[in-house]
């Protein structure tokens, strides 16, 4: 079994990674859950990116120079913070969008029907 | 953004673990809050029509419900979501304690050779619980029990900073909300009380029983766990934050403490991941360990029992099925607390079950407490 010391060479032993037991399948194919689980530890790493270039922006922002040192040890405030925290609600709203699409099939299927029927009639009108 | 207050063994958060771990509790907060009460809506115009179609009848229990609601493409979608981002933080705070563990694991072995308020004593002949050997609760491998040396501390350090971002830093930032709710508790109801020794049962990394040494600064305190790994972590946060505490240990079903050596015995989070027979056997320690007159008192997740209906109760067993909680939906249902007290000798007109408030009144924990009978001395 795969652990956390391949990220340390230091650390004689490690904890595992996978707990015990099998994971439930969500999505009807287990591809499909681990293939969500990428995309969100990319949309985690797309927020993790986002405050470390706001830090990057806002240390510039002073006119003065900086490090690496500084970027690492940047705190961010409670007004930076509170922008940030508003910045990942609006990030989850656009990442999980689909989610509220999924509301009542048959009206979408009746808008698809109404739509398919007008593209109809259009190719009718030629 | 989640701040928890630092101590020397409080594993340290450079700045990228802290953006994403505040974006995995915003990810669980957008869940939890925003995204799930379109379950709801799936139930209501979905799910309910389509077993009634098939039943004639709407579900009885949240077992039902669980039967047409896995055929939800929503409900799959959202336990799917909710699912990764229990495995994402679980992953980001395990990283973020291994990359320091030797460091972590230093500042034990110097707390634990010079103790300057309690102690500690392991015991590794203790035979481990199945029901906790058997599973990874809430999907952290290894779980509490895992003990990778001598001197390893992972699984306290690690439940300490997950358990912060698990309770989406609601639980203050000692991470003690529970222990607080406890002192308020007995504080409230008991105001006389005076304890000269406490114990805490199932301690793990010990955050919840400090408020008790404020509360009692004239009591003896112990705590006792399981598992080594949080047992190091708690004695050394305990010396962190010159607390005296004596920790041990051994399993909570049956103690090496004389009979009537404690004058309250309190518990924060044991019962649900605990078996139903386990709890039978913490209650009748309780009753032994406890002088006459003397004070249990068992915090927990809120039990649903005012959960009208079964959808409520289905949404609310989450948990069991999905975060290696298996004990969760029986605990919140099916259990009879009150029955195991009275069952291991408390009167039942000296238990009290109700939802304790959090000190800042935004939340409450399920309380159970019970006298054991005769004057206290």
């Amino acid at each position: 079994m795969s652990s956390l010391a391949d990220d340390s060479s230091t650390t004689p032993v490690a904890p595992p990674v996978v707990p015990k037991g099998l994971r439930p399948a969500y999505l009807g194919d287990v591809h499909l859950d681990q293939l969500l689980g990428i995309a969100m530890a990319v949309a985690t790493e797309v927020s993790v990116m986002h405050d470390r270039l706001d830090t990057v922006a806002r240390l510039a922002g002073t006119g003065k120079p900086f490090t690496m040192a500084d970027i690492d040890a940047y705190i961010p405030d409670d007004t930076v913070a509170s922008e940030r925290a508003k910045w990942r609600k609006a990030y989850l709203q656009r990442l999980l969008r689909v989610m509220h699409e999924t509301f009542s099939p048959e009206a979408k299927q009746a808008e698809l029907k109404k739509y398919a029927e007008f593209v109809d009639l259009l190719g009718r009108a030629d | 953004m989640y701040i928890q207050a630092s101590h020397p063994m409080l594993p340290e958060q450079n700045g990228e673990e802290r953006a994403r771990h505040s974006f995995l509790i915003d990810l669980k907060n957008y869940l939890s809050k925003d995204l799930a009460e379109g379950n709801s809506r799936v139930y209501e115009e979905h799910a309910r029509p389509e077993f009634e179609a098939q039943h004639q009848r709407p579900p009885r229990n949240r077992h039902e419900v669980a039967a047409v609601m896995a055929q939800q493409p929503y409900y799959r979608l959202w336990s799917s979501l909710m699912r990764t981002q229990q495995e994402l933080y679980v992953d980001s705070t395990a990283r973020c304690v291994q990359r320091q563990l030797p460091e972590l694991n230093a500042r034990y072995r110097q707390f634990a050779e010079r103790p300057r308020f309690g102690s500690l004593t392991l015991d590794d002949s203790i035979a481990i619980p199945e029901y906790l050997s058997e599973v990874d609760i809430h999907c952290v491998p290894g779980g509490y029990l895992l003990n990778m040396g001598d001197d390893d501390v992972y699984a306290g350090a690690r439940y300490d900073i997950g358990s912060f971002i698990f309770g989406r830093g609601l639980r203050g930032p000692l991470n003690d909300a529970r222990g607080q709710t406890g002192v308020n508790f007995l504080k409230s109801a008991m105001p006389d009380l005076a304890p000269r020794r406490i114990l805490d049962l199932g301690c793990a990394a010990g955050m919840n029983t400090l408020p008790y040494v404020d509360a009692y600064p004239h009591a003896e305190v112990h705590a006792i766990d399981v598992s080594a790994s949080c047992l190091r972590y708690a004695h050394a946060r305990a010396e962190a934050l010159e607390r005296p505490v004596h920790f041990s240990q051994q399993n909570a079903e049956s103690t090496n403490f004389p009979d009537e050596s404690f004058d309250v015995v309190v518990s924060h989070i044991l019962f649900h991941e605990s078996s139903h027979q386990a709890m039978a056997a913490f209650m009748q320690e309780c009753h032994r360990l406890l002088s006459p007159g003397g004070v249990m008192l068992h915090l927990d997740v809120p039990r649903r029992i005012t959960c009208r209906t079964p959808f409520d109760q289905f949404m609310g067993d989450w948990d069991t099925y999905n975060n290696n909680e298996p004990f969760w939906g029986s605990f919140l249902f099916d259990v009879d607390a009150r029955k195991l007290a009275v069952g291991a000798g408390f009167a039942d007109e000296s238990i009290r079950e109700e939802i304790a408030p959090t000190p800042d009144g935004k939340f409450g924990y399920w309380a159970l407490c019970a006298s054991k009978a005769g004057e206290s001395k």
